[in-house]
């Protein structure tokens, strides 16, 4: 294990403690404050109105969406009920500041394990720090929820493959499934996990047969019977009920009887369904069509039309590299670097695993885990949010291969300055996110990396300006300061549910009353997220202008507009 | 005794003397440089040392560029005393006529700045715009904005010449274009549907406060016909333009009186929302005082322009009509041009 860590800086953590699990508290603590203080600044984006809609009926929108994600809106539910005290944002956003937390918590504790403190203390920062990723973490409840609970099955999963006893197995086994199944209950394509996990059970026994051949070994004995091996031992028989009840549940008997699969497969598939069916009941109930109500949530995900039926499942492919190529654009450079990096490092460790070197597994692992979510991407299987969303549970996995990748290339390229070197390259890395992120604040979501030439170069290539209408939040205090008394606005390109939620806040000044259409509006705020405007063109008939009273904008590129009426803006 | 012939001077060496005198200290320097270039390569790193090093270099390299890019962005464009006097300059200058064009199409922060009465446009691309009453143009350009395109400024120096050199005004660069052929129109049709009548199936519809003519439903019909003037975007860009929006059957009349008429009518119609489906083409017939002008069958994709002889009816006023069928919400504009 790497850790190069300079003198002054080893004092200073000894106070904390070496433990991963006492680094990973502390980025949890660490991020949890952060997240929390910082999560009323940006604004509400149409995803995020949804959620906050099935959470506080207050807000309107009508019945909540069944076929949407529950646990989200759960949380925020309890979380918005518990917190009277906190502005209805910030009490609805504590979920998410939660789920950040304990992302950056098992990030940390798996950069630890891999390549020692340096990389635990770097790994966070490049999953969270980026503008992009930290608008996600602090806006996108059900994204940051299911990347951190997808971490946490992958680390379970790991754990029961590592475990030395059956019981251990067993009860890793049972953990990733549950994890499994709340990470679905978050966000529904999070199921693309079983798959890729099933893929590494597959082909885990496969490499390291080919270790062994490699290393000139012999094949490795099979770590369980094999489906295709003999029959599990008989027990023997038992006198009481409770006694055969006891024989045939031993872990040992379970295991065996399982033939090869590992537990936590096993685990994702029996208790992973039941923790989605206690969370998200809905799903089942249409027993005569046990079908059609799952496949109307896959629907809804990925915003195909609600009587789709099996071709939701269908594949629609995206442009060949568009997800690479988005990460590449939204990021920091150096960060994008970083994480192609880590992914050829890891790959490089594989190929070396298979020739003989040990972690074959692990390797093999944390490569499926990190580009499953990029491969369903690409296949159009995830939902086609805005920005790095659908692929967003690729992240944690990135930034721990990249963090290990640059711990490995300090210590390679400076040994005796392995330290200093390391302090350097993380400066690198994370200071381009930090002032990134600091010039962004609060548009992190209208945020693009140097190689897109930023906000103006994105918006020249037509790319999206932000994710849906949450940018229109930076023109409220000039709203409430400059419209007359008792004005009627009209909100563009905002979803009803953030506008109303602004008002409950106190965000929208009493006086003004919400209108639905232009026509019927004296103030029309209208919010440019590249998709059409024909709301805001519809605003200069009905108010007879076109000149904008007020404009928030990021780098010159226009995010929102504010039209008045004449007389109506002071 | 003779004197000594005087002997001949001195032959200077030939090509191939002085290749044998210069070779050997060439090919010492060749040597020499082939020595210092192999070098590096005989002393290079191992192989992960290398790229572990050419990996910490370019991290930070791009990690200085990343922290700095903010700044570096800030200086390519133009800061708010620039568009203040963009904004002042064309307050000055602007006349009836004049629009502003920006390039890039989101450098749309002059609408703030510029006149009221200074339409500002902001499409990618100006080649075949109508550009209609529209004499001067004044550009307004971020020429070092990342992504900046010259595909504007071309489209325009098509039809229009430059009459002075660019202004520089920081970041920003003002440059006046006047067109060489400005249409000069005599009527804009949607402009005059406030003395219109409008009808559907000969009964007329009345005009709510608005200015909306609403045509009622027959029973189990659902929704009647509605014509009413509005911007409205069609393939991205806004277009001032009758809206007619209908049952999706059946045909609606928009009767203009008095309407200028010249040698041409021009116009163009294009579908609002979704794609218009299938073998939904829209036929729209122009009749002058009751004569028939001219029909058009408008296909079911963008922005499809129309184009009438009405050299009969030139010079003068006549009532218009405008018969419309079309399949789904529809945004119609036209042009009477001398």
């Amino acid at each position: 294990m790497i850790d190069p860590l300079p003198g002054a800086l080893r004092q200073r953590l000894a106070v904390l403690g070496a433990g991963p699990r006492r680094l990973a508290l502390l980025w949890a603590a660490l991020v949890f404050a952060l997240a929390a203080a910082l999560g009323g600044g940006p604004g509400i984006s149409a995803d995020e109105a949804a959620t906050f809609s099935a959470a506080v009926p207050a807000l309107g929108g009508g019945a909540a969406a069944p076929e949407l994600a529950p646990l989200p809106a759960l949380l925020a539910r309890l979380s918005h009920a518990a917190l009277g005290g906190l502005s209805h944002l910030h009490a609805l956003r504590l979920p998410a500041a939660a789920a950040a937390a304990l992302l950056a918590a098992g990030v940390a504790f798996l950069a630890h394990r891999l390549a020692g403190r340096s990389a635990a203390l770097l790994a966070p920062g490049l999953a969270l720090l980026a503008p992009r990723l930290l608008h996600a973490a602090l806006t996108a409840p059900q994204d940051a929820l299911a990347a951190a609970l997808g971490l946490a099955t992958v680390i379970a999963y790991r754990r029961s493959a590592a475990a030395p006893t059956a019981l251990r197995r067993l009860q890793a086994g049972v953990a990733t499934g549950v994890l499994f199944g709340l990470a679905v209950a978050a966000r529904l394509d999070a199921a693309l996990l079983l798959p890729a996990l099933a893929l590494h059970a597959l082909l885990a026994p496969a490499l390291r047969r080919r270790r062994a051949v490699n290393r000139g070994e012999p094949p490795p004995p099979p770590a369980r019977p094999s489906a295709w091996g003999p029959h599990p031992p008989r027990t023997e028989p038992q006198h009481t009920p409770v006694e055969a009840l006891r024989a045939v549940t031993r872990p040992e008997v379970l295991e065996a009887g399982l033939r090869g699969i590992p537990f936590a497969l096993a685990g994702m598939v029996v208790a992973g369904p039941l923790v989605v069916a206690l969370a998200w009941p809905w799903l089942l109930g249409a027993p005569l069509h046990p079908l059609q109500r799952p496949l109307a949530a896959v629907a809804a995900l990925r915003g195909l039309p609600a009587g789709a039926g099996l071709a939701a499942l269908l594949p629609h492919p995206r442009a060949w590299g568009a997800p690479a190529l988005e990460t590449a654009l939204a990021l920091p450079a150096a960060l994008g670097l970083a994480f192609a990096a880590g992914l050829v490092h890891a790959l490089f460790r594989l190929v070396r695993a298979v020739r003989g070197a040990p972690g074959v597994s692990d390797e093999l692992l944390l490569l499926i885990a990190a580009l499953a979510p990029l491969a369903s991407a690409q296949l159009g299987l995830s939902p086609p949010g805005p920005g790095l969303r659908p692929w967003l549970l690729s992240f944690p996995f990135l930034a721990v291969l990249a963090a290990r990748a640059t711990v490995s290339a300090a210590h390679h390229a400076w040994p005796r300055r392995a330290g200093a070197l390391t302090a350097a390259l993380t400066a690198g890395l994370l200071l381009p996110s930090l002032v990134a992120a600091v010039h962004a604040w609060p548009h992190g979501g209208s945020a693009w990396g140097e190689l897109a030439g930023g906000a103006p170069g994105a918006a020249s290539a037509g790319r999206p300006r932000q994710e849906g209408g949450e940018a229109a939040v930076a023109l409220l205090p000039e709203l409430a300061a400059r419209a007359r008394p008792g004005a009627r606005v009209a909100l563009a390109g905002v979803a009803p549910a953030a506008a109303r939620l602004y008002a409950l806040d106190g965000r929208l000044r009493p006086d003004l009353a919400l209108v639905e259409r232009p026509e019927e509006a004296d103030l029309v705020l209208a919010a440019l997220d590249g998709r059409s405007r024909d709301a805001e063109y519809q605003a200069w008939s009905a108010l007879q202008t076109a000149t904008p009273a007020a404009a928030a904008f990021l780098d010159d590129v226009p995010l929102a507009f504010v039209y008045a009426r004449p007389g109506a803006w002071r | 005794m003779t004197s000594p012939e005087p002997s001949d001077p001195p032959t200077p060496p030939g090509p191939r003397a002085l290749l044998r005198l210069l070779a050997r200290p060439l090919l010492a320097l060749a040597r020499a440089l082939a020595a210092l270039a192999a070098w590096p390569w005989r002393h290079r790193p191992p192989a992960a040392r290398g790229l572990a090093c050419g990996f910490a270099g370019l991290v930070l390299a791009l990690g200085l560029l990343g922290t700095l890019f903010p700044l570096v962005l800030r200086s390519l464009l133009p800061s708010a005393l620039d568009w203040d006097g963009a904004g002042a300059l064309l307050a000055r200058d602007g006349r009836p006529g004049d629009v502003v064009v920006v390039s890039p199409p989101w450098a749309e922060r002059i609408r703030l700045e510029a006149p009221a009465a200074l339409p500002a446009l902001s499409q990618p691309r100006y080649a075949g715009e109508a550009l209609a009453g529209v004499r001067r143009v004044w550009l307004v350009s971020l020429p070092d904005a990342p992504g900046f395109s010259w595909d504007p400024e071309l489209d325009l120096l098509e039809r229009a010449a430059r009459s002075a050199p660019p202004l520089q005004l920081g970041a920003l660069q003002l440059t006046r274009y006047d067109l060489s052929f400005p249409e000069r129109p005599l009527a804009f049709l949607p402009d005059r549907l406030a003395g219109a009548v409008v009808t559907t199936g000969g009964e007329p519809c009345p005009a709510d406060a608005a200015g909306r003519f609403r045509c009622g439903a027959a029973p189990g019909q659902g929704p009647g016909w509605s014509v009413w003037r509005a911007m409205r975007e069609v393939e991205g860009v806004p277009r001032p333009c009758l809206v007619v929006e209908g049952p999706g059957a059946g045909e609606v009349t928009v009767e203009l009186p008095d309407v200028p008429v010249g040698k041409v009518l021009r116009g163009h119609a294009g579908p609002l929302g979704p794609a218009w489906s299938a073998g939904g083409t829209t036929r729209l017939e122009l009749l002058a005082d009751g004569e028939a002008l001219g029909a058009a069958e408008l296909q079911p994709d963008g922005w499809r322009t129309f184009r009438l002889d009405t050299s009969r009816f030139a010079d003068g006023t006549h009532r218009l009509q405008l018969r419309l069928s079309p399949a789904q919400p529809l945004c119609v504009e036209a042009v009477t041009l001398p």
